[in-house]
């Protein structure tokens, strides 16, 4: 198999394809600590996509309770186990093998799921989750580790779940694409979409056997697989609505928590962000590095980044989301100036934010948070289109306004 | 000296005949060698055989046994569960009818549940028949191969989940036109609930398979004790291209492989033959088990001369060794 | 009676040259048809971006197809050239093989002419191969001969064991069970090539032997790349295995078969190198004619060449480094 660069895991991996498929790839990153498990984006994408006969058990988004929860259920325990048995004790990494640019998070020594695939009966490590564990995509909702008696408290909660918001993460050497013996899936170049052609496909499965974040789903009715197509009509901007701009996916837009923001970022061909220091993906990723993949190890170079729960115990969240995951906490904890003017970015519009502008504000109030004492300013943060036209202008601190006493008393 | 060059002038006479009568045969497409690979011969068939594998007009028709073995070649590599297909021919009315046989415990006929894949068999010919045969493996660039492939789903017919899980309570679907079945709307033929039990397809290479334009083999199987039997039927000459033609007295070749669904195969993972030889016999299938005594009376003269020739040197140079 | 015992004892070197050039030219292109024709042209296909390659593609498989056209041209003359030479040089043992091979010559030519039929034609093929075994044991009295001989013809009968059955059932005679003989023809195949450096046993030098680890570790490495797939495939076609045994055993038979090719080309026995290459490009089984031939051939080529590899066996420094760069192919004639 030919070699690829990973930046996830800080080295070259396996891949069934050389690299660089995309110019520019989809990318988003998800507050877990915002989700209120509201489910209004698995709403969203069904209502618009998967509402058909034949997509019954189909969820392109989902939102699981971890560590109980899973949608197919036990997908991640299933793949980590898998992969576990074929490199025992060795999937490991390294932190202090770190690169700023290369390996943000240091290298990841174990085996990825291609790598612990022969490459003739399978390209990826996987499996194919049976009918059963599609059916119940919310088992599981709420459920605690332990309900402690004296209460919870930071750092660490005792008791503990956290929400887990997933969609396919078009990632940047995806299993699916590689599993499929027909060529059937392919990455766009204009934006590292991943799609399923659906006249080619013969329903083999092949794609939904290795996608370790199990986003290929099989559909009875017309023998194919489908998966998350990433709105594209709406991120390419030919959907009508988009005016020509282009925009947000349903389940981002739809967000009532406010966790999600997407957008477009620039790739080289090595898989690689092209510093691009006032998008706010790229500063969220790659500067302040408070938003981490989803299980990098499995080294499809995921696109969609999570700036990790707070109160979730370490070891879980570094299985999760790599070592990276205590400086993205410590930075979320306590955020820069800069990263709290970006975080007010999170659904300010439906468009895509290309790039941002901050003009600054005055101090507006003094924190103490995890014994670190921090001043608030109230800066204004401008989202700016590709042409750097203005989109969207939000402060820090959100304006508020009272009522007079005497509307309040009709 | 003189002598020397009279010799080599005779050996450059020699090579350069050698190379010329290779270019004629090569050019004439005449190939001296016969293949002694399996063989199949399809007999004219006393009544229609029709698509029914329990039909009375096979029980004359011999069988041949073809050996299968996992497909190792290219990913997606696989299968290896059925290791025999059983496969008897005949033909009717200029229409030739292929039945294969094997056995598979397991019948499955849908792939409703993402777990579920289909048992199918499939059968493939050249393109055109040639003096040497194709890559077995899908073809190559300069010798293309037609397939016919049956597959138990599609022979049952595609339906909807809600049709097969019937107690399912569903509160209504916005819209069940086409369009919302995307791979129908696609164009794509599996997703396609007219589509018939045999999809003709053509290919020149691994990967390359191809529906083809022109859909005219038909087919139907039938499970039963522990095996499936299906049937294919196809005009002797067909309109599409590419795909292969037949006719009485003609000579091809043939390859067959099966998937067993409940062992996931599917694609690549499958039990494949190598190819073997299909004479379409002008004769009348020699009823009753017919006894062909002209070709074994020949071939156990053979054995026998043989085996005492055999026997005969042995013996010879044993007692040779002896003194 | 004295006679007789000397001229089976001292054939007589020398071929006639355009026998022995002819076998060279056979083992050739039969190994180039191999290489191209049932290799490349088939795997080609396994080679990212060959599509682009078109022309050049179509150029080699066009050049495979020839090398083909060449060898069967050449077998044509190669069987009843052989077996008459085989003939002339007389003895029961020799005379008895040319009849053999006579006869599959005679059954090939009427079965290429619809005269015959394939049980009659199979019969006489797997017959003459096993008469040929015999006919080389009986001539050469060596164990070491016999077993690689013995086990090559025991595999080749094997594999044709399940066609012949088939073939049986088809011409209306009772149906055997003969799917395990194929297995069994395997496990004797690969045996074959693990006994064949019996066969050079005394002109098996250091470089012979260095040739062949490098092979064997080659066909080994191949077999661990991409899950052996491609170097499976490569036996199924070419050779008629299936491949079940594990990858040692083909990597140990191909590296046995290099390195007694090796040392049967360097110790000036041409004619044998020919004749091993020729079983090797015919294959064990029945597959056609063609291939059926090269093996016969090369079988006759073996059993005129080992007895000559066994006198060189007795007198050790007899020829052997005589000239070594001399290039020049099968038993060259001693003569001048
Ligand atoms: S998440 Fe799965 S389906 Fe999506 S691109 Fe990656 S491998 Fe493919
Ligand atoms: S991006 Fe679009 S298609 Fe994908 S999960 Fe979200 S709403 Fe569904
Ligand atoms: S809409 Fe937003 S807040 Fe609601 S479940 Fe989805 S990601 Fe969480």
């Amino acid at each position: 198999m030919p070699k690829v660069y990973n930046w996830q895991l800080g080295r070259e991996m396996d891949y069934r394809f050389e690299g660089g498929a995309a110019k520019r790839q989809f990318a988003a990153v998800f507050n877990i600590n915002r989700c209120i498990a509201c489910q209004t984006c698995s709403m969203a994408c069904k209502s618009t996509w998967t509402f058909s006969p034949g997509q019954e058990l189909m969820w392109w988004n989902n939102v699981e309770t971890k560590p109980y929860g899973g949608y197919p259920n036990h997908w991640d325990v299933n793949i980590l186990e898998l992969q576990e048995k074929a490199n025992p004790g060795g999937q490991v990494w390294d932190p202090a093998k770190k690169d700023p640019k290369t390996a943000p998070y240091g290298t990841f020594d174990g085996k990825t799921i291609f790598e612990t695939a022969d490459g003739v009966n399978t390209m990826a490590t996987g499996y194919i989750p049976p009918e059963a564990d599609w059916k119940a995509p919310n088992i599981h909702e709420d459920t605690s580790t332990a309900i402690p008696a004296g209460g919870a408290s930071l750092p660490e909660h005792a008791g503990w779940f956290f929400y887990l918001q997933r969609i396919c993460n078009h990632c940047t050497y995806p299993a699916c694409l590689a599993a499929c013996p027909r060529n059937a899936i392919y990455k766009r170049e204009e934006d590292g979409i991943v799609l399923i052609d659906q006249n080619r496909c013969r329903g083999y499965r092949k794609c939904v056997e290795a996608c370790p974040y199990k986003k290929s789903m099989y559909r009875p009715s017309t023998r194919t697989s489908e998966k998350c197509i990433a709105c594209y009509p709406r991120v390419e901007a030919s959907d009508p609505l988009t005016e020509g701009l282009p925009m947000e996916t349903r389940c981002m837009t739809a967000c009532v928590g406010k966790i999600r923001l997407q957008g477009l970022v620039q790739v080289d061909a090595n898989g690689e962000w092209i510093e691009d220091r006032k998008n706010p993906l790229y500063y969220l990723v790659h500067v302040a590095k408070i938003a981490l993949p989803l299980y990098p190890q499995f080294g499809t170079q995921p696109n969609v980044y999570y700036i990790p729960p707070r109160w979730v115990p370490r070891p879980y969240l570094r299985q999760m989301f790599g070592p990276g995951v205590d400086d993205a906490i410590a930075a979320y904890t306590n955020p820069t100036r800069e990263t709290l003017a970006v975080l007010q970015l999170f659904r300010a519009s439906q468009r895509i934010v290309f790039g941002y502008r901050i003009e600054q504000g005055p101090k507006t109030g003094e924190l103490n948070v995890g014994g670190q004492t921090r001043e608030i300013f109230n800066d204004t943060i401008i989202g700016l289109d590709s042409n750097g036209g203005e989109i969207v202008r939000v402060t820090v601190d959100e304006p508020t306004a009272e009522r007079p006493g005497q509307l309040n008393s009709l | 000296m003189l002598l020397e060059l009279v010799k080599r002038r005779r050996i450059a006479v020699g090579v350069v005949a050698v190379l010329a009568l290779a270019g004629v045969l090569q050019f004439t497409n005449t190939n001296p060698a016969v293949s002694q690979t399996l063989y199949l011969t399809a007999y004219e068939s006393g009544k229609d055989p029709g698509l029914n594998p329990s039909n009375g007009a096979w029980k004359d028709a011999v069988a041949v046994r073809v050996p299968l073995t996992a497909q190792l070649g290219s990913y997606a590599a696989g299968g290896g569960t059925v290791q025999t297909v059983s496969a008897k021919a005949l033909h009717y009315n200029d229409t030739l009818y292929v039945r294969v046989e094997w056995k598979d415990a397991t019948q499955d006929d849908a792939s409703t549940r993402v777990e579920d894949f289909s048992d199918a068999v499939a059968l493939e010919f050249p393109a055109k028949t040639a003096s040497t045969v194709p890559s077995v493996c899908m073809g190559q660039a300069d010798a293309g191969v037609n397939i016919w492939h049956w597959r138990a789903d599609s022979d049952a017919g595609l339906k909807d989940p809600v049709e097969i899980y019937t107690g399912a309570s569903v509160d209504g679907y916005p819209s069940t036109d086409t369009l919302f079945y995307t791979a129908r709307a696609a164009g794509n033929p599996y997703a396609n609930p007219d589509l018939g039990a045999v999809q003709t397809l053509v290919s020149q290479a691994f990967g390359q398979l191809t529906t083809s334009t022109v859909q005219d083999v038909q087919g139907k199987g039938a499970w039963a004790n522990d095996a499936w039997a299906v049937v294919f039927a196809r005009p002797y000459t067909s309109e599409g291209p590419d795909h292969a033609g037949f006719g009485a007295g003609a000579r091809t070749d043939i390859a067959f492989a099966v998937w067993d669904g409940s062992q996931d195969e599917r694609n690549g993972m499958k039990s494949a033959s190598q190819f073997i030889t299909l004479s379409i016999a002008g004769a009348k299938v020699p009823g009753g088990g017919g006894f062909n005594s002209t070709a074994v009376i020949l071939g156990a003269a053979m054995l026998i001369g043989f085996t005492a020739l055999g026997i005969g040197l042995g013996v010879y140079g044993y007692r040779e060794g002896k003194r | 009676m004295a006679a007789r015992q000397m001229a089976e004892r001292h054939p007589g070197a020398a071929l006639p040259p355009v026998i022995a050039l002819g076998a060279a030219g056979l083992a050739i292109a039969s190994a180039f048809e191999l290489l191209i024709l049932r290799t490349f042209t088939r795997t080609a296909i396994h080679i990212p971006g060959i599509t682009a390659l078109r022309e050049p593609y179509e150029v080699l498989s066009f050049g495979g197809r020839y090398a083909y056209f060449v060898a069967i041209t050449l077998l044509m003359f190669a069987v009843p050239a052989t077996a008459w030479t085989l003939w002339s040089r007389g003895g029961p043992v020799r005379r008895g093989m040319a009849v053999a091979m006579a006869g599959f010559a005679a059954m090939s030519g009427l079965a290429a002419m619809e005269f015959a039929g394939r049980l009659a034609l199979d019969t006489a093929t797997a017959g003459t191969v096993a008469v040929l075994a015999v006919g080389t044991a009986s001539l050469t009295r060596r164990w070491t001969v016999a077993v690689p001989i013995g086990l090559f013809a025991g595999a080749f009968v094997l594999s044709s064991a399940h066609t012949l059955g088939e073939s049986a059932a088809q011409e209306g005679l009772l149906t055997l069970r003969t799917d395990s003989a194929l297995t069994a023809a395997e496990v004797v195949g690969v045996a074959f090539a693990l006994a064949v450096p019996l066969l050079a046993r005394g002109v098996l030098d250091r470089v012979s032997v260095a040739s062949g680890i490098v092979v064997a570790a080659v066909v080994f490495v191949a077999f661990l790349g991409n899950g052996g797939a491609t170097a499976r495939f490569l036996l199924l076609w070419n050779e008629g295995l299936s491949g079940v045994l594990p990858s040692v055993a083909y990597a140990g038979a191909a590296g046995c078969l290099a390195a007694t090719l090796a040392a049967f080309a360097r110790s000036r026995n041409g004619l044998a190198a020919a004749g091993l290459l020729l079983l090797v490009t015919g294959g064990i089984g029945l597959h056609s004619t063609y291939q059926s031939g090269l093996v016969i051939t090369g079988m006759a080529l073996l059993a005129m060449a080992l007895p000559n590899v066994l006198e060189q066996r007795k007198q050790p420094e007899n020829g052997r480094a005589q000239d070594r760069t001399r290039g020049v192919m099968p038993g060259a004639p001693a003569e001048a």
